[in-house]
């Protein structure tokens, strides 16, 4: 009976979205925003709640969606850790961002299709966590890529912003036609939909065709975490409102193809091919967006990339076998840069709107509090020893050196790399933010709305690594343990020893070198072709424009004018006329006369029998 | 007659008693009435201690027979519900149309329900009387009058060819018994040629009430003519009591030289019907030649010859029936003193007159043109599936090609509505018995076609 | 015998029938048709159903037959043709038809005066048949009185006059 409640944990904050929905407009604001957050944090005390569910693996059927011959589709959820870890995080932040969100948008006029699209969002990713069966799962994918979609272009009025949400529904669209052939694939091979029976099926299956559906499912992964080639979307995204930055595009959302990997683990794994190709487009996202986001100026770009990069060190983690590093990474990561989302949504708010890092400053002297929690946050992000980026960064690296291979070390040494560049744009923004100058002024201090949601962030963020404490550290892998998953290959104490130390000597590395250039508050000056060249992301839309929808465009234009039109207009009117007249002249068959219609019976009834004498006489 | 037998046909009684005693009250309640006593009917049938199974002569009163009995039955509540506009301005004799149409109910229930092919020939004729007098009911519209007698000379036609057939039946194999007298077909009876010669027959005139091609040619001018309730009753009910016969007592298919005759019965239909009705420019006239496209893939179920198959036929029938006495109601509704509004030009402009009719006749035609989400998606959909697994691959493509001409001919209405016309609206708003009947249909489509999970599992439940 | 007198009054059921199908005048059509009923009579005499063979002469040949009959004189008095009236040709079949009916009858009354042995394997006795009525298909003859009953009912409708409304109401 227990079991049943689940389905509360994603309908609560459906019903909020359709309470906002239907009651919204009589309702007075705080009324409003209340019921949103209501239903989000009702939805979180309820996974606290049934929290000790989770350790049977428990699975509640609410009911048979379609039942048609082989095609099953129960609407069906499975509480098992992993999902019961994911759907808390996601509860909690949202709940979190909520609040932040009510006082955030304190000012906006139309908070209530906000609201309504916010907590549809909450509902959409829960069932993505939730969902024992690919389609459902499916359905909150697409639900989630909606509500992204329709929350970037929040406010529509502005065409750029507009365009950034179509920019990236088409984008995670593409990957998403992917993940479709691999779903249905997966029905023809294993008749079944249900997460759990194809785990159990795919060591039954070729390898070549597992391979194949790991890639599949990996490109539909990587349109929804934005890893490369599909990333271009996410720095765009940004131009939504922050906390939809911060919940949809930092903490939850993007993290769903991460998540979706980790359920699959068990078919992906099958296939070495698949998870040395995850962990290299996880270790080149990581190091591709921590270089685009070394020279960023818009704050919100640079923790946009900065994103990128984190979610890639998640893909490097599943690639390297360790779905635990990847979880912990992903919560960690959830915490901390939800954390700096929103101190950089209060800083915005606070110099009125202004994004652009050269022309922002003096954060401690006007909120120090805010200040802190950049700091808290900025640590977390470089992996400052005994922060929790920190800890989940090494386990992944730990578990790349700990395979032991050419492959792996080298992805090692670039996860590695990568840490460095991260040090630095944390480090930098940390500079630039605190920087002595004339800064854009805006209200007073941030509202108390703004600040106190992040404080409980701020404090996962320091302590969140006592999660899942190495052995090496006097933990006992925590999470690792209540997860049940795989942890990939196990490190040696020295391996784990020597990284706490590489990490130490990098962050300090990068900390000297930021402290040297960014002491001084440093003048805006245009960078040279380097420099552009990453603040454009690579040219990677250029190149995406050149490589892909440029030949589109003129394919499409040639087929317009050649076969387009013959195929739309030309035959088709043909065809239709020929219906047509088809259709004219049988009408004549209908002439009104009785008796027609009775010798047309007549004339049944002698194709009948002609038909039944034939078919006696074979 | 035992005691039990009376109260296992309890739900008849009441339609006979109801068709009968209507006739007594006043004009003005005499509808209500007939609404009143079909919903008695319905409800009689799954009252928990008057549900007893008893082994009742000539027709069943299994779950099925409930089934068919409960909708047949709330067919006939819609119809007179939707023709409370009819009584007030024409030429109306409302305690007799109640009488009629409960009749037909009782008709097409003894239909569906019998198990001998006495009560088969009894219950059609019973439902088939009752529509000839319906189809001309309204005095004042000659066409009604033709159309009657349009549908009254090939239905005599039908009822000697369905006469004919049972005599060589019966001759065959010596029972009226629906079971046996199609085991003993299929086993091979001693006359087995004349056998099939009484089965052909049969089909022949089950074909004119389904109005398959060509046995179909009355059916145009008859919805055309026939009070826009009734069109809906005849198009739904009679045909559904039809399959219903088909699917559940007569399993025609199991009979393997009639297979060969029902595809091309099926074939005919679905090409003849869309063919036909890609050039109408009446509304009502194009439901007609619609009805004998979907009754082509009815035929598809039947052809399965295996319970998923009917069980999906069953779904289809559901579907089918709650958008063509939608649509026939939406007419009734927007009919007025001018008449019934039936061709596309009428139609004109509803959208900016009454947008909830018109988004309502939207949906239908979109669901009979199996869009989904809707009911006629989900419809065809598992008919079509079952039809491919029976091995029917020829007729499925068939009927994928002749449901995605359709759109064209159900789409065309709908884009008349949404024009700004300046036709000046005649009709008045829907009265209570319209909306409800109307949401209803409307309710049943969405339902249906998202959520068909319910609905399937009842069919599964009663098909025996 | 009796084979030869069944193919007989088969052949003649057939004859009469083809022929009132044809004839222009209805009058002749339904000599015609009082000629095919009474073969069938003989027909379900032979077969072991003597009430149902009283019945079909009583029921349909004479009561039904008359009626229309009346109804057809009522509404279109037959002009006797003077040119064939004479002819041999015009007398013909409706001679030998009935007098072949009326040798059939002879004979088999001629075969079992008393109507004591039965002439085919099954003789259904008037008892027999009212069971089979009124236990067996009680709920047929039911549904059947239903039927006319409502046939009245509608023929009553739609013969009825009403008075007279507003036309322009009438599309």
């Amino acid at each position: 009976m227990m079991g049943e409640l689940l389905f509360l944990i994603p309908l609560l904050p459906l019903g909020g979205a359709l309470v906002i929905l239907f009651a919204g407009g009589r309702m007075p604001r705080r009324m409003l925003s209340g019921v949103a957050i209501a239903s989000v944090a009702a939805s979180a005390a309820m996974t606290l709640w049934l929290w000790p569910l989770a350790g049977d693996r428990t699975r509640a059927t609410l009911f048979t969606w379609l039942d048609v011959g082989a095609l099953q589709l129960p609407v069906e959820i499975l509480f098992s850790p992993l999902a019961a870890a994911m759907t808390l995080m996601v509860t909690v932040v949202s709940a979190l961002i909520h609040v932040y969100a009510a006082s955030y948008l304190h000012h906006e006029p139309d908070i209530r299709r906000f609201f309504t699209l916010f907590n549809l969002f909450v509902f959409a990713m829960l069932v993505i966590v939730l969902a024992d069966n690919l389609l459902l799962l499916f359905l909150g994918w697409e639900g989630v890529g909606f509500c992204s979609y329709a929350l970037i272009g929040f406010w529509y009025r502005n065409p750029d912003f507009a365009a950034a949400g179509r920019k990236a529904f088409l984008v995670t669209r593409a990957a998403d036609v992917l993940f479709g052939i691999a779903l249905l694939w997966l029905f023809r091979l294993t008749g079944t939909l249900s997460i759990e029976a194809i785990n159990l099926q795919a060591a039954s299956l070729p390898p070549t065709t597992v391979t194949i559906l790991a890639l599949l499912l990996l490109a539909g992964a990587c349109g929804k975490s934005a890893q490369l080639p599909f990333s271009s979307w996410l720095p765009d995204a940004m131009a939504g409102p922050t906390p939809v930055s911060a919940l949809i595009h930092a903490a939850t959302m993007v993290t769903a193809g991460v998540y979706l990997l980790c359920r699959m683990f068990p078919l992906i794994s099958l296939s070495a091919i698949a998870l040395a190709v995850i962990g290299l487009i996880g270790a080149a996202t990581a190091f591709y967006g921590a270089t685009c986001a070394l020279v960023q100026r818009d704050i919100k770009k640079v923790l946009a990339y900065s994103t990128i990069s984190q979610v890639g060190y998640m893909f490097l983690a599943v690639g390297a076998g360790t779905v635990t590093g990847a979880m912990f990474h992903l919560l960690t990561h959830a915490f901390f840069k939800a954390l700096l989302f929103m101190v950089a949504g209060a800083v915005i708010h606070l110099a009125a709107g202004e994004q652009d890092l050269f022309r922002l400053g003096q954060l401690s002297k006007r909120s120090p509090t805010l200040f802190w929690l950049l700091l808290v946050g900025a640590l977390a992000l470089a992996g400052v020893p005994l922060t929790a980026g920190f800890f989940s960064k090494d386990a992944i690296l730990a578990a790349c050196f700990a395979r032991q291979t050419l492959w792996w070390t080298s992805l090692g040494i670039a996860g590695l790399v990568t840490a460095f560049l991260t040090a630095l744009y944390a480090i930098r923004l940390v500079y630039l933010l605190a920087a002595d100058r004339e800064s854009a002024s805006g209200h007073g201090p941030a509202p108390r709305g703004l600040v106190w949601p992040l404080l409980p962030l701020g404090a996962l963020a320091l302590v969140g690594g006592l999660l899942n404490l190495p052995a090496v550290w006097g933990g006992h892998e925590t999470l690792g343990r209540w997860l049940e998953t795989p942890a990939g290959a196990l490190p040696s104490h020295d391996l784990e020893w020597g990284l706490a130390a590489a990490t130490l000597l990098l962050v300090a590395g990068a900390w000297l070198f930021i402290r040297n250039r960014y002491r001084v508050p440093p003048t805006v000056s245009p960078g040279g072709a380097g420099v552009s060249f990453l603040a454009a992301g690579w040219q990677l839309d250029s190149l995406i424009r050149v490589i892909i929808t440029a030949p589109f465009e003129k394919i499409g234009c040639l087929l317009e004018k050649s076969v387009e039109r013959r195929l739309s207009a030309t035959w088709p009117a043909g065809l239709g006329r020929l219906c047509q007249v088809t259709g004219q002249s049988w009408r004549v068959l209908t002439s009104g006369y009785v008796s027609h219609y009775l010798a047309a019976m007549a004339w049944g009834m002698v194709l009948l029998l002609a038909m039944l004498v034939v078919l006696l006489v074979l | 007659m035992t005691g039990d037998m009376l109260l296992a046909l309890l739900p008849l009684l009441v339609l006979f008693i109801g068709s009968v005693s209507v006739l007594f009250v006043p004009e003005r309640q005499a509808l209500v009435y007939g609404v009143v006593c079909a919903l008695l009917a319905a409800v009689l049938a799954w009252w928990p201690w008057l549900s007893v199974a008893s082994d009742t002569p000539l027709v069943s009163s299994g779950f099925f027979a409930r089934g068919c009995l409960t909708l047949w039955a709330l067919l006939g509540a819609a119809t007179c519900l939707l023709s409370e506009r009819y009584r007030a301005s024409r030429q109306f004799a409302a305690p007799e149309f109640a009488a009629l149409v409960l009749f037909c109910v009782f008709g097409m229930s003894v239909l569906s329900a019998s198990t001998s092919l006495v009560s088969l020939f009894l219950g059609l004729e019973a439902m088939t009387l009752a529509f000839y007098v319906l189809i001309a009911f309204d005095r004042g519209n000659t066409t009604g009058a033709e159309a009657g007698l349009k549908y009254l000379l090939p239905g005599f036609l039908a009822s000697a060819l369905l006469a004919f057939g049972i005599a060589l039946v019966y001759a065959a194999t010596g029972t009226f018994v629906l079971s046996d007298t199609v085991a003993l077909t299929v086993a091979g009876a001693s006359m087995h040629t004349i056998a099939l010669l009484g089965w052909t027959l049969i089909l022949a005139a089950i074909a004119f009430k389904a109005s398959l091609a060509p046995f179909h040619l009355w059916t145009p001018d008859v919805y055309q003519g026939a009070p826009a309730p009734v069109a809906g009753l005849l198009a739904s009910g009679s045909k559904g009591a039809v399959f219903a016969l088909l699917l559940a007592s007569v399993p025609l298919a199991l009979i393997a030289p009639l297979r060969p005759l029902l595809a091309v019965l099926a074939a005919l239909s679905m090409i003849v019907g869309t063919f036909a009705a890609l050039p109408q420019t009446n509304l009502k006239r194009m439901l007609a030649y619609s009805s004998v496209v979907h009754m082509g893939y009815m035929v598809l179920a039947v052809l399965t010859g295996h319970q998923v198959g009917f069980e999906a036929g069953m779904f289809y029938l559901v579907s089918y029936g709650a958008a063509t006495v939608a649509a026939f109601g939406l007419v009734a509704s927007l009919s007025g003193p001018s008449g019934e509004p039936q061709n596309y030009a009428a139609l004109e402009g509803l959208a900016a007159r009454s947008p909830w009719r018109a988004a309502l006749l939207t949906m239908l035609l979109l669901s009979l043109a199996g869009f989904p989400p809707l009911a006629g998606f989900m419809g065809k959909f598992v008919l079509f599936s079952a039809a491919l697994d029976a091995g029917y691959v020829w007729l499925v493509v068939l009927a994928l090609f002749s449901s995605l001409v359709s759109c064209y001919y159900y789409l065309r209405p709908v884009m008349r509505l949404f024009r700004s016309g300046q036709t000046a609206a005649d009709h008045g708003p829907a009265n209570g018995g319209e909306r409800l009947v109307l949401g209803l249909c409307g309710i049943i489509l969405v339902i249906a076609g998202i959520y068909p999970g319910p609905i399937l599992r009842m069919i599964a439940a009663i098909v025996p | 015998m009796v084979t030869v007198l069944f193919y007989t009054l088969a052949a003649i059921t057939l004859a009469t029938t083809v022929l009132c199908l044809t004839r222009n005048n209805p009058v002749h059509a339904v000599l015609y048709l009082v000629q095919a009923l009474f073969a069938l009579a003989l027909l379900y005499f032979m077969l072991g159903a003597p009430l149902l063979a009283a019945w079909q002469v009583i029921l349909y040949a004479g009561a039904i037959m008359v009626l229309f009959l009346f109804v057809i004189m009522l509404f279109e008095p037959p002009v006797a043709d003077k040119r064939t009236s004479g002819r041999l040709t015009h007398w013909f079949f409706p001679v030998m038809l009935g007098g072949l009916l009326l040798a059939c009858g002879g004979a088999l009354i001629a075969m079992d005066p008393a109507a004591k042995a039965s002439l085919s394997s099954y003789w259904l006795t008037p008892r027999d048949y009212g069971r089979a009525l009124f236990e067996r298909y009680a709920l047929a003859v039911e549904i059947i009185s239903l039927i006319l009953l409502f046939a009245a009912v509608g023929a009553f409708h739609l013969g009825r006059r009403y008075r007279s409304t507003t036309k322009e109401d009438v599309s």
